[in-house]
């Protein structure tokens, strides 16, 4: 389990890196559970499932906070006008680009992927071993992976 | 006048595409936006588009079905069609290739990607 944790973690840092430096130039460096905690942050999440080639889910918890100050930066727009319908549709570009590099990463390049529609969700469950954290802007942002089938997703990681 | 229709569900997305676009050179472009492939497909029947810009997981009508209708219809069968996506990959860049896609791109895009693959276009036709 420790060997799939750290590869899954470098490959979704990179996706993090990629995603929030092309989108706002907004760098994320990893930290841990403890630390998301202790910055107590109100945050909203998404959901969305990876359908093919193995069936997974993938979700993004992010700090309002940050959502506001990529949103600024993106659209050169006060806080104030920024209202919840574009933070919303902000926080699920953002993963649906991190889970596209992340399945890109991990398959060969002749393997096709299907992604769902990203979904918001109010729900952090959190239990799951699969949780990777960060901080940008001093504000916290995390992806957790949950699968039913632990076999088939550790397959996806055998080539 | 450059007439470009994009179409993805994100409004984060069509901004970032449409900044891209002006970015490198497309500032005058008057651009068109829908949120799905069925917009999308009606936009470039009303307007007299150079350039359309798709994503590939839309509700309503994908990004696929859309490159079909578009390419299936003598009007617009020689529009380019580039297709930005999260869900690309060298298999699925290949499959869009044979359908008709100008180009594929994955996402997050910057200006320089979309230079790069919009160069021989902006290249040919220059106003």
């Amino acid at each position: 389990m420790q060997e799939l944790q750290k590869t899954l973690q470098d490959k979704i840092t990179a996706a993090m890196e990629e995603t929030l430096e092309n989108m706002a130039f907004i760098s994320v460096e990893e930290c841990s559970a403890e630390e998301v905690e202790e910055l107590d942050h109100p945050q909203l999440g998404v959901n969305l499932l990876v359908r093919e080639p193995v069936l997974f889910e993938m979700q993004l918890h992010s700090s309002k906070e940050l959502l506001y100050q990529v949103a600024e930066n993106m659209y050169a727009m006060e806080r104030e006008e920024l209202d919840d319908r574009l933070i919303n549709d902000l926080l699920a570009e953002v993963l649906n680009t991190v889970a596209g590099l992340f399945m890109s990463a991990i398959l060969p390049p002749e393997t096709k992927f299907a992604l769902g529609l990203p979904e918001l969700s109010d729900e952090i469950e959190g239990g799951s071993e699969l949780v990777f954290n960060y901080i940008a802007e001093d504000c916290p942002i995390s992806v957790e992976i949950k699968t039913a089938d632990l076999d088939s997703f550790k397959s996806l990681f055998s080539n | 006048m450059k007439r470009i229709v994009i179409a993805d569900d994100s409004a984060t997305a069509r901004m970032m595409i449409k900044r891209c676009l002006e970015i490198i050179g497309l500032a005058e472009a008057e651009f068109f936006e829908a949120e799905n492939g069925k917009e999308g497909l009606k936009l470039v029947k009303q307007h007299q588009t150079d350039l359309l810009v798709s994503d590939l997981n839309m509700p309503v009508m994908d990004g696929e079905t859309l490159l079909k209708w578009v390419k299936s219809s003598p009007k617009l069968i020689d529009l380019p069609v580039l297709i930005i996506t999260s869900a690309g990959n060298e298999a699925k860049s290949k499959q869009l290739m044979e359908m008709g896609a100008f180009a594929v791109a994955n996402k997050p895009i910057n200006p320089a990607i979309l230079s790069k693959i919009l160069a021989p276009l902006l290249a040919t036709n220059e106003d």
